[in-house]
């Protein structure tokens, strides 16, 4: 064909001396047409270069190509042909800046009716079957690359359990396995076990988990390779597909993201885009778990006389030092500007310490060798009491549905209230004071604790704080304390603080 | 400005900055917004701190010199990013602070700039340089108005 075609003669084939190219019917073939046949010699794939080559290739594509799909394996054969039939028209040479199928054929190819390999794909039925008035006209199935013989596609029919060439055949090109395959394999052995018992009584033994079932298939691939198609559909091959094709339910997803610590890389900038991804529910339902574990507020019925606050989403993503984003952050903020003074708020003012506070701490603790730890009050402003009455609205996207016009009455503070960070300082300073801690005279976010000549300090940068002391034990009686308080998250030693890195080493500390 | 050259400096010895007049008008948001930035930073970089206040003075009416003179810091910074403030464990815990100041250091309305720091021990804990409110008449005045910065 391809002497035809060209209208050239082939002069020689190369090849190692596998069974399929070193045997009397090649032999004669190659007598017959004057083609002389030379190999690489033995155990020498180096001298078949090219083809290796393009060989690794073609397998890693076909691997990947499979995998993605999750596709047993053995469609490898598919999955070659298709990838070798689409890099033939896709790869560009890099000097002729033409791509194979160019070269050979003198023309450009025509890459419209490319699809997604192992997609979901419909065959139209088109007089095959007789069909009854209300069967489905078409059957499910997987695309699995493009007729060598014939204008058509190559797709496995899952009712059948046959592969059919047609061209009437329509593609979901989307892929909802991409999210899905990952927690796939945890579910498929957690249950395994359930789905024995129930449903698929039919097929015990080639049902334990789909793993396995595609290992066995394999070995019989590898024994057999023409028949591997009959006996193995027998059993259940068609449910493995199936089964992967089900997905999973939201809650399993939800645990499973919860323990790999899986976080979304965009920030939402609408509450709708939000809700889309899981990662961000999970962070808001997150947040108002805090808020029922501080008993921020309580439900109540809406007045007229209420000056009730909005609240809204934002969504931040946390990075540690590196700039990697460890966390996503939900953060439910009250409309603080829609407060009136007077009414619903008082005095704002709130004492932050001064950066010079911060690295004269910093040289002192290095003077006098003790290590600075740092830890952070969760949800901080949650903390502070109120004295004012407040309202504000349902979280949205989170209304209660049986009292969607109740709106919440505070009992602590809320982010994005004008007096939230002042009252948290009232409530902190109270709970230090009340400890036996001293304020600073100067910086009153200075919080001092002397016992013979053993020293605590404790340095409040809003919901940071650092502490360090020379007594090893009035640190943790501290830290006791705080966690005995307030929700603590991270007690470590002081490395990021404020955007400073600092390194403690022995004898110094070095701040950039 | 990722793959520019170095520079030891933040500044050019020989670098008088006037208001430019007749110079190329740039985007004064974009410039305000790098100030800002390097504002910023001078809270863990005191060599840049007199440099950028340099600067800054010049955000209502940022001209093209203005803005490649701000550049230069950024170079200043692409050399140094190895460098910090380095606290030693010494048994000298004594604060000192210390003032300097340029005599009608701003060419513009000849008003005098103090710079300050302080240490403990031998430990920088802070800095400043502030353009002085007033205009001081001799140096001796301008040296006191320094000194005053360095203890409020």
């Amino acid at each position: 064909m391809l002497e035809n075609e060209k209208s050239s003669k082939i002069v020689s084939i190369r090849s190692d001396h596998g069974g399929e190219f070193q045997n009397e019917r090649f032999e004669h073939f190659c007598e017959k047409h004057d083609i002389k046949h030379n190999f690489s010699a033995a155990r020498t794939p180096q001298q078949n270069g090219v083809v290796e080559r393009k060989n690794r290739s073609l397998e890693e594509l076909a691997r990947t190509m499979l995998n993605e799909n999750s596709l047993p394996k053995y469609f490898w054969a598919d999955a070659v042909n298709t990838a070798c039939y689409v890099l033939n028209r896709v790869l560009i040479r890099p000097i002729l800046k033409k791509s194979p199928y160019e070269l050979f054929k003198g023309m450009r190819p025509v890459l419209s009716h490319l699809k997604v390999f192992g997609c979901k794909c419909f065959i139209l039925n088109n007089g095959k079957e007789s069909l009854v008035k209300f069967d489905a006209k078409a059957d499910e199935g997987v695309f699995l690359g493009y007729a060598t013989q014939s204008h058509a596609y190559r797709a496995y029919n899952k009712r059948l359990m046959t592969v059919e060439e047609s061209m009437h055949v329509v593609f979901d090109e989307t892929n909802p396995k991409l999210q899905d395959h990952v927690p796939k394999i945890a579910y498929e052995d957690e249950t395994a076990l359930e789905k024995n018992s129930a449903a698929e009584l039919e097929s015990t033994a080639g049902n334990q988990s789909t793993e396995k079932e595609i290992q066995s298939t394999e070995k019989v691939a590898d024994n057999n390779l023409p028949k591997e198609w009959i006996e193995p559909m027998g059993l259940s091959k068609g449910n493995i597909i199936d089964d992967i094709e089900q997905g999973v339910s939201i809650r399993r997803k939800l645990a499973f993201f919860q323990h790999v610590a899986f976080v979304s890389q965009i920030e939402p900038k609408k509450l709708n885009d939000a809700l889309c991804d899981s990662n961000w529910v999970v962070a808001m339902q997150d947040e108002l778990n805090q808020f029922t574990r501080n008993d921020v507020w309580s439900l109540v019925p809406k007045t007229n006389a209420m000056n009730v606050i909005g609240t809204k989403w934002v969504f931040r993503n946390k990075m540690d030092e590196n700039g990697n984003i460890v966390t996503n952050k939900a953060r439910l903020v009250a409309k603080g500007y829609n407060q009136e003074e007077g009414i619903d708020f008082d005095k704002t003012y709130a004492l932050v310490a001064r950066l010079e506070a911060v690295k004269l701490l910093l040289a002192y603790a290095c003077m006098c060798n003790f290590k600075l730890s740092q830890m952070d009050v969760k949800s901080a402003f949650l903390n502070g009491f109120f004295n004012e009455e407040v309202y504000v609205s349902q979280p949205p996207g989170f209304e209660d549905h049986l009292y969607p016009n109740h709106v919440f009455k505070l009992k602590k503070a809320l982010y994005g209230l004008k007096q939230a960070p002042r009252q948290w300082y009232e409530r902190l300073s109270n709970f230090l004071l009340s400890k036996g801690y001293a304020r600073g005279v100067v910086d009153k976010t200075l919080f001092i604790r002397k016992h013979a000549s053993d020293v605590i300090l404790v340095q409040v940068y809003v919901d940071d704080i650092i502490f360090g002391s020379n007594n090893n034990s009035m640190r943790e009686e501290f830290v006791a304390a705080m966690q005995g308080e307030f929700e603590m998250s991270m007690m470590v030693e002081l490395t990021y603080f404020l955007g400073l890195q600092v390194k403690q080493l022995k004898h110094e500390t070095f701040l950039s | 400005m990722e793959d520019c050259k170095e520079a030891a400096t933040p500044i050019a010895t020989n670098c008088l900055i006037d208001a430019d007049e007749a110079g190329n008008q740039v985007d004064s948001t974009k410039y305000r917004g790098l100030i800002g930035s390097l504002l910023y930073l001078t809270a863990s970089r005191p060599n840049i701190q007199f440099g950028v206040f340099l600067r800054a003075r010049f955000q209502s009416n940022p001209k093209e010199s203005h803005f490649k003179a701000a550049k230069r810091i950024l170079k200043c910074l692409k050399g140094t990013t190895n460098v910090g403030l380095w606290y030693p464990n010494e048994s000298n815990i004594v604060l000192s602070g210390f003032s300097d100041f340029d005599y009608a250091g701003c060419k513009l309305d000849r008003k005098s700039t103090s710079g300050t720091c302080h240490l403990l021990g031998s430990s920088l804990i802070s800095w400043n340089s502030t353009k002085q409110a007033c205009v001081a008449l001799s140096t001796a005045k301008a040296e006191y108005i320094a000194v005053g910065h360095a203890c409020a």
